[in-house]
């Protein structure tokens, strides 16, 4: 008996109704989905003329009954959701029963479908929504679709589609992006009769990457492992290496849908914020998995938006796990690349552990596999949870940290408590002491620094230098812009943000206008430990700067990057102006055409292998660049 | 030209030459020693920023003048016996003889070599080496290292009321060494501290003498075997005195060496880079010297004498290190004003330096 029924009027309706079909891609999308709700483990798809003329798709699926396949066709006709209720546990990739009557209204249509348990299988033709024929016909287990001249009855429908490369290529895209979703399921895709695309469907996301992709971006993803409030984020970020000019390689993945949704984009770039370069995309497969309850999947007519019921939670949740990802893919050194997809050794099963962080409800901290990390970088980061920053932050996603739970360390770094006094029995001087707990860990986090051989500088502005198998250039003032821009984060995070006192105040004259602009960023200013005073309507004078700084901040510099910024830029860390913290950075650091002596440049490598982030400036521009000797072995025609 | 001269003299006024040689420029000459046989031995090096010129005993067989290429020449003498040398010139080439071995090198031609100019004296100090380079000791460590406000990156050199003063400053804190001197011209010129530290490491702990003479827009040290013509800054330097109060809330005595050996313990535990400022608390008699940094905290009392108020105050420990370390006394005398008003440093008696170092306001 037939599986298909129609919806009552009340469900039906409250399904969003929408233009399900915009071009080829869209009919290969829901066609795909359908296939893979069928259970198939094998879908080739085959478009002629971007898919314009036909598009082709065949699987292994269950197929369907005879029964069910006139029904197929009719609007909200479903085998995948019954009642309303339904809706909110959502699991298959359709749901409304709307593709194939939409489908088969534009188009001209033939369908061939046979269970396994049927000896015969059913061939049904269509045209604009008319049924042609129906007829019994041999044919293997699974169903093919056969859709040709799309917008065939449409005209003005027709006249919106692209030039055929066009559409093809979103064919492809949408392919790409099924694959993801779906790496269990081998997917092929043939444009006139190429194959530009075949998935092995073994169920390893990793490979599925590969195979779409290539095995540069294959070799510089990092694995992603991290749940916050229910919510699982899994998948992969790609280097800032591999990153792009656009976002067609940022792939978000929702219960095994994929999906476009503003919070995931924007934590994603948040987590990538410094690392790149703007209007650059990292490479990522976001894998969410979150209970169907919490979403709403049914707000877009091709199903690509979805609503969340806690945004925040989403944020935090992806946030957390592109940054752990980007930090343990650090700590095991950008220098010594991570093999993520080490075949053949199983990574150690993920752990989670429990943590209560004060006055927080207790998070579940899940360590990304342990073969990626070198083994002394689970002493370096383990310490991050009592970093204070983690009592200061705003963001709650910064509350946690990957490694809390690393064999061994937990213990010892739960309790965070601040402020006790060193020995309770003395009497106590009004003077605050803080422990020990104050302050960050500033152990050895990138220690390959330490052990580069120094070889030189050129044009003043560029180290030389060779750790191991490698020739690295390092941009002088790239790093040291980061060394001062995490010094600042770090001295504002732990309330170090004291104000040396000078000599004579630096006199900043400045227009009418650049003095009110720079008003304004009095309050940021003195958070950061400058002391400022207004003197007549166009004089500022700088009565102290900020500790971290070693008088490195000339009053020109200092008035140039009050007057002239962007204030729009709101995007804010520690409470400060991120766009000033940037700037403030920027301007006192050493400069290019600089020379340095070795001392000098022996310090500056120091100051970076404890960096939480030594290998990009604050604009996201590289301060390291890597040479291998195998690459200069092969420029010289050494090896081929 | 001929010359024979013993290793170690030649040896010893090259070093004291190049320093004043440019290690890479354009003109190879500049990259030479300037060797002239005249009544003695004459070797220079001139930077423009800065000459040496250094008089050897030798013994002139034929005068004469050549240049030749700095470091190869201080390599190859630093390598030779400690024996006699002949330095002989002939068709632009130095042939230079020690013992058994001979080396024929190439020279310059000694004509085209930028000697510094003559100069006029405009007005000239005289004064012990010794006393000189305990005084330019004392304040070159706070000359400051921003190329952007030159004139703070020389000191300041200032004859006055019957004494002669160097004035270093950096803005964070300011360096005053001063020495009565019975006969003066005034004089008032910034030096570079550059210069001055190289000037320093010439300058020997002696009763010798040093004129220093001011002429144009350089200032010339004449000792007795050697003449450095150093550039001046132009530019008005501070008003220091303006800098300095005249009374004081708080004035403690303490024991110099006890104070610096606290402040480097409390640094034991912050690394360099990451400012972390010491607090200073006097109460009563007693100072604590407390300091908080990323390895832990620590706590140190010192008895003092206090002739004032109780105070809070917090500095860069670098910045009392430097000052303590170059003085001389046992004990000195510390006074402030307030938490953000300048510190003072003098000596219990007389005016022979004093440091004055700005607080760093601590928040929290
Ligand atoms: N390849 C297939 N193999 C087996 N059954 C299929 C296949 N394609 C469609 N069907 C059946 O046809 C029905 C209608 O498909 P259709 O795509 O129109 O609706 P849906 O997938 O249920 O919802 P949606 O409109 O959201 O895609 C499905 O519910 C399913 O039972
Ligand atoms: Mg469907």
């Amino acid at each position: 008996m037939g599986k298909i029924i129609i919806l009552d009027e009340q469900t039906a309706n409250q399904i969003a109704a929408g233009e399900v079909v915009e071009g080829p891609a869209s009919v290969a999308k829901e066609l795909v989905e359908n296939a893979v709700d069928a259970g198939a483990s094998q879908v080739q798809v085959e478009i002629r003329n971007g898919g314009v003329k036909l598009i082709r798709v065949t699987d292994n699926g269950s197929g369907m009954e005879r029964d069910d396949v006139e029904l197929a066709f009719e609007r909200h006709a479903t085998s995948k959701i019954r009642k309303i209720t339904d809706l909110n546990d959502i699991r298959s990739m359709g749901f409304r029963g709307e593709a194939l009557a939409s489908i088969a209204s534009v188009s001209r249509l033939e369908m061939i479908t046979r269970t396994s348990e049927e000896i015969a299988g059913v061939k049904v033709a269509i045209e604009g929504g008319h049924i042609l024929s129906v007829e019994e016909t041999g044919c293997p287990a699974g169903t093919t679709f056969l859709v040709r001249d799309l917008f065939f009855n449409t005209p003005a429908r027709y006249k919106f589609l692209k030039k055929d490369v066009t559409e093809g290529a979103r064919v492809a895209d949408v392919m790409e992006r099924l694959a993801l979703a779906h790496p269990d399921v081998s997917i092929q895709l043939r444009s006139n009769g190429e194959i530009v695309m075949h998935t092995p469907g073994n169920g390893d996301l990793a490979s599925t990457v590969y195979s779409l992709y290539g095995k540069e971006t294959a070799g510089s993803l990092l694995k992603l492992s991290h749940i916050h409030e229910g919510i699982a984020v899994s998948g992969f970020v790609g280097r800032p290496s591999i990153a792009r000019g656009n976002r067609g390689r940022q792939t978000v993945l929702m219960n095994g849908r994929f999906i476009q949704n503003r919070s995931v984009t924007a934590a994603l770039d948040e987590a990538f914020k410094t690392l790149l370069m703007t209007r650059q995309f990292a490479f990522a497969v976001l894998v969410l998995d979150i209970p169907p309850m919490r979403v709403d999947v049914n707000v877009h007519p091709a199903k690509l938006e979805v609503r969340f019921s806690e945004e925040g939670a989403v944020f935090s949740a992806v946030h957390g796990a592109v940054r752990n990802a980007l930090m343990a893919g650090s700590l095991a050194g950008l220098l010594a690349p991570v093999e993520t997809l080490e075949a053949g050794k199983p990574p150690l099963a993920p752990f989670a552990v429990r943590i209560p962080v004060d006055g927080e409800a207790e998070q579940q901290h899940y360590v990304p596999p342990l073969t990626a990390l070198p083994p002394d970088a689970g002493k370096s980061i383990a310490s991050g949870g009592t970093r204070p920053e983690d009592k200061h932050r705003v963001e709650p996603e910064q509350t946690e940290s990957c490694t809390d739970g690393l064999p061994g360390k937990g213990e010892a770094y739960v309790e965070t408590s601040a402020d006790k006094p060193l020995r309770t029995a003395e009497p106590q001087p009004r003077i605050r002491v803080a422990t020990h707990n104050d302050f960050p860990d500033t152990s050895v986090r990138h220690p390959s620094f330490l052990e580069m051989r120094i070889v030189g500088q050129v044009f003043d502005a560029y180290l030389v230098l060779q750790h191991l198998d490698e020739m690295l250039l390092l941009d002088q003032h790239a790093a040291h812009e980061r060394i001062r821009f995490e010094d600042l984060k770090w001295s504002l995070a732990s309330g170090m943000t004291n104000s040396q006192q000078l000599m004579q105040p630096i006199r900043l004259e400045m227009s009418a206008m650049e003095y009110d602009q720079a008003v304004q960023s009095f309050e940021d200013l003195h958070r950061i430990g400058f002391e400022l005073e207004t003197f007549g309507r166009d004089t500022i004078l700088v009565r102290a700067i900020p500790t971290t700084f070693d008088g490195g901040l000339t009053g020109p510099e200092l008035a140039s990057i009050l007057s002239d910024w962007p204030r729009e830029s709101n995007r804010r860390q520690e409470g400060i102006s991120e766009e000033l913290l940037h700037r403030i950075s920027c301007k006192g650091a050493i400069k290019a055409n600089r020379m340095m002596g070795g001392e000098e440049i022996r310090a500056l490598l120091e100051r970076l292998s404890n960096l939480e982030n030594p290998y990009t400036c604050v604009h996201g521009r590289p301060i390291l660049l890597r040479f291998p000797r195998r690459e200069l072995e092969k420029r010289f025609k050494r090896i081929v | 030209m001929k010359a024979i001269i013993q290793k170690q003299q030649l040896l010893d006024a090259i070093v004291m030459v190049q320093k004043a040689v440019m290690q890479k420029a354009t003109l190879p000459i500049l990259e030479g020693i300037y060797l002239e046989a005249g009544e003695q031995l004459t070797l220079v090096g001139n930077c423009f920023d800065l000459g040496i010129a250094c008089t050897a005993d030798a013994d002139i067989r034929e005068k004469g003048a050549i240049v030749i290429q700095a470091r190869m020449f201080g390599e190859i003498i630093r390598r030779l016996p400690d024996a006699l040398i002949s330095i002989e010139t002939a068709n632009g080439k130095v042939k230079i003889e020690c013992m058994n071995t001979v080396f024929d090198i190439k020279g310059m031609d000694a004509e085209s070599y930028p000697l510094p100019p003559a100069y006029q004296e405009d007005t000239v100090v005289t004064l012990s080496q010794g006393t000189f380079r305990e005084m330019i000791h004392q304040t070159l460590f706070a000359v400051s290292q921003d190329d952007n406000r030159r004139i703070m990156t020389g000191i300041l050199l200032e004859t006055k009321d019957g004494g002669m003063s160097l004035v270093a400053l950096d803005g964070f804190r300011m360096a005053v060494s001063r020495m009565l001197l019975k006969q003066n011209d005034a004089m008032r010129v910034v030096i570079p501290g550059r210069n001055m530290s190289e000037i320093l490491k010439i300058l020997n702990n002696s009763e010798e003498e040093v004129r220093i003479v001011k002429t144009g827009s350089m200032v010339a040290f004449e000792m007795k075997n050697c003449r450095i013509v150093s550039k001046t800054i132009d530019g008005e330097f501070m008003n220091y005195h303006g800098y300095i109060p005249t009374q004081y809330e708080t004035v403690v005595v303490l024991n110099r060496r006890e104070f610096e050996d606290s402040l480097e313990r409390a640094s034991l535990i912050s690394s360099d880079d990451r400012r972390y400022p010491v607090r200073l608390h006097v109460t009563g008699d007693q100072m604590i010297v407390f300091s908080t940094a990323e390895m832990g905290s620590s706590k140190e009392n010192i008895g003092v004498r206090n002739e004032g108020g109780d105070l809070q105050i917090g500095f860069n420990p670098k910045f009392l290190i430097d000052a303590l370390k170059v003085i001389p006394d046992d004990n000195i005398k510390l006074s402030f004003n307030s938490q953000i008003g300048p510190a003072i440093i003098n000596p219990i008696e007389g005016e022979r330096y004093l440091f004055l170092i700005l607080p760093v306001r601590i928040k929290a």
